[in-house]
């Protein structure tokens, strides 16, 4: 970046930009701004529909900017169990998964990087997972054969590592000074406390940067969910919102109580429960994305 | 650390005349990372590896009361049915038919877009159209699929009429058989694209600026300078990537085509995934599922392992 603009400096001195360059440049940033309205204008149409009384969702359509505000969906599904417990089974699931996946790939990672007996096999088994899977259904097999269905453990730990991230990681581990790690050693570190002490400091926006990655694979995930749980008081948000939208099986369970709010102003708001939060998040980790992710190039 | 490989290479100078001492001595002084990766190659023995053995599933009559070791061996009777079976064409069409529309119309998509954000000069604008076009990374295909129910939905949809007077005629993209591929490509370059632009980016900020200096000295426009500086940067980017994609060829998203099927797309949206879901889950023929699953497997285990040889002979760098 501090290249770049240093370069542009130096040409703007130099050479004049054609005229055919600045016209290019003018529709290249309009276009630009147009693809970014484009990624944004859903969002905004759902959010608005959220806060709008019914008539106006019915009569104007499409539209981003409400006219008269009406929060009465909200007002009712704060109110609703169900909600409140699918939105807290999803934090869990997906707090607890983002540190279990962490901490397995980041501690699989660093041995890694060490010269230990059978890394050559251990790293040959890793990447032959990226190229041949079992599948869908010996997977399921293996998972209800370990007794974990309808218990989070089938959504923690048949995802648990990913190999591409368990490989980015200990690229990222690879690329420290091993000076560091010699003069802890010598202070008399074993190689956990260096781990804790010299290499995670070291590496965090990396760990804040995959750290965003599982918790999004945790938050978002549908599949895995209605495959092994069926306990619908173990449904996350994900299940809850599909059922309420798509087969509008859930509305029986969440009207229940007679009040008359309808369908379509609930499913609204609920899209905005099961986005937001995870969205909350990304404004912190962002910065850290291309700093993480250009550290290991896309091979192992 | 010096202390340590002095010890390693005074092990390792020691001839190997006892393996079992030499393993020994390892796992003594280097307890602490074998503990360490345990978890992590037990994961990938029991999850990873597990379903691979479970493949056996597909070689057999499964019964789930006696298991895989108590289940009776049928040889290739699965896969017979399967290349027999009129429905395996069908559903070979319609993975192919969206996977050739991913290639086409998704792929190029992130490297143009990184090649304009990469021509924007202003940072501030720059790190602000980034930022914009990552967000639908992070939503689900869950979130996706209920936004485009209510924008398209027959009944209620809120951009229904619009499409209806645009095309002049009734059309209902969630169900209507011709609209389903431009709707899973669609919503994928909505979902992905921005994402996709990250690999090229850090790619494109990798490339020596006196290249761009050297070419503009010698009279090089800016399309010269992205035709024989930039795209040339890319190109094993680029490569890598379109082995990767080839290796997911059949893998046309699950989950989002599981969410967008129903009764009326069937016919155009059933794909590998799905069949083995309602073949296997739904009603409950698990081996014949396994079968088709462990098809597509081999053939993206194959076109991976070509693509990879093709890729080193033309010269570029393979995934492995």
């Amino acid at each position: 970046m501090a290249k770049k603009g240093k370069e542009t400096v130096h040409t703007g001195s130099q050479i004049k930009e054609s005229l055919g360059s600045r016209i290019f440049d003018g529709f290249n940033i309009i276009f630009l701004a147009g693809v970014g309205i484009l990624c944004l204008v859903p969002f905004l149409y759902v959010f608005a529909a959220s806060v709008s009384p019914l008539e106006d969702i019915i009569t104007r359509r499409f539209f981003i900017i409400p006219h008269s505000l009406d929060f009465t969906a909200y007002k009712y599904l704060l109110g609703s169990k169900s909600l409140i417990r699918s939105i807290g089974t999803s934090v869990f699931i997906t707090v607890v998964g983002t540190l279990l996946s962490m901490t397995v790939t980041v501690m699989m990672s660093y041995v890694l990087t060490k010269p230990i007996m059978g890394r050559k096999v251990i790293n040959a088994m890793v990447v032959f997972t990226m190229l041949f899977s079992g599948g869908m259904i010996p997977s399921y097999l293996v998972v209800s054969g370990l007794k974990l269905t309808n218990t989070f453990w089938a959504l923690w730990l048949p995802g648990c590592v990913s190999a591409y991230n368990m490989i980015l990681i200990r690229t990222t581990i690879k690329a420290l000074p091993h000076e560091l790690e010699e003069a802890a050693t010598v202070d008399g570190c074993n190689y956990f406390q260096c781990f804790c002490k010299i290499i995670l400091p070291l590496i965090k926006p990396t760990l804040a940067t995959f750290a965003l990655f599982y918790a999004v694979g945790y938050w978002n995930d549908y599949f895995q969910a209605t495959l092994y749980i069926s306990d619908s008081t173990k449904w996350p948000i994900q299940v809850w919102l599909r059922q309420i939208v798509v087969l509008s099986s859930g509305l029986a369970d969440i009207t229940e109580t007679g009040s008359n709010i309808p369908a379509q102003s609930i499913k609204f708001s609920v899209i905005i429960f099961a986005t937001v939060p995870i969205l909350c998040v990304y404004p912190f980790i962002q910065r850290f994305f291309t700093k993480g992710m250009m550290v290991g190039s896309v091979k192992g | 650390m010096k202390k340590k490989s002095n010890e390693n290479a005074s092990i390792m100078a020691s001839p190997r005349k006892s393996g079992i001492r030499y393993i020994a001595a390892n796992l003594r002084r280097d307890w602490i990372l074998y503990l360490m990766i345990l978890p992590g190659v037990l994961y990938f023995i029991i999850f990873k590896y597990g379903p691979m053995f479970g493949l056996i599933t597909a070689f057999q009559d499964y019964n789930v009361m006696k298991g895989w070791f108590g289940s009776e061996f049928v040889g290739l009777k699965h896969f017979t049915r399967l290349f027999g079976d009129t429905s395996f064409s069908l559903i070979f069409v319609n993975t192919l038919r969206l996977a050739v529309a991913n290639i086409v119309f998704y792929f190029p998509f992130p490297i143009i877009m990184a090649l304009l954000i990469n021509e924007i000069k202003f940072g501030k604008f720059k790190s602000l159209v980034q930022s914009v076009i990552y967000i639908p990374h992070f939503v689900s295909w869950v979130v996706v699929a209920s936004i485009c129910t209510t924008l398209f939905s027959s009944e209620s949809g809120a951009l229904t009429e619009m499409i209806n007077s645009l095309f002049g005629r009734q059309i209902s993209v969630l169900s209507s058989t011709s609209a389903f591929v431009p709707l899973i490509t669609g919503q994928v370059i909505w979902k992905e694209f921005g994402w996709g632009t990250i690999i090229f980016l850090s790619a494109l900020a990798a490339v020596d600026m006196q290249l761009y200096e050297a070419a503009k000295i010698d009279g090089a426009n800016r399309w010269q300078q992205t035709w024989h500086i930039t795209l040339p940067a890319l190109k094993s980017v680029i490569v890598i990537q379109l082995i990767l994609r080839m290796g997911s060829f059949l893998n046309t998203g699950f989950e989002q085509i599981f969410l967008m099927l129903n009764s009326s797309n069937r016919s155009v949206g059933e794909v590998f995934d799905t069949y083995v879901y309602n073949t296997a889950i739904t009603s409950g023929r698990i081996s014949y599922g396994t079968a088709v699953g462990m098809f597509k497997s081999v053939v993206s285990l194959v076109m991976v392992v070509l693509v990879n040889y093709l890729a080193k002979k033309a010269g570029e760098e393979g995934v492995y």
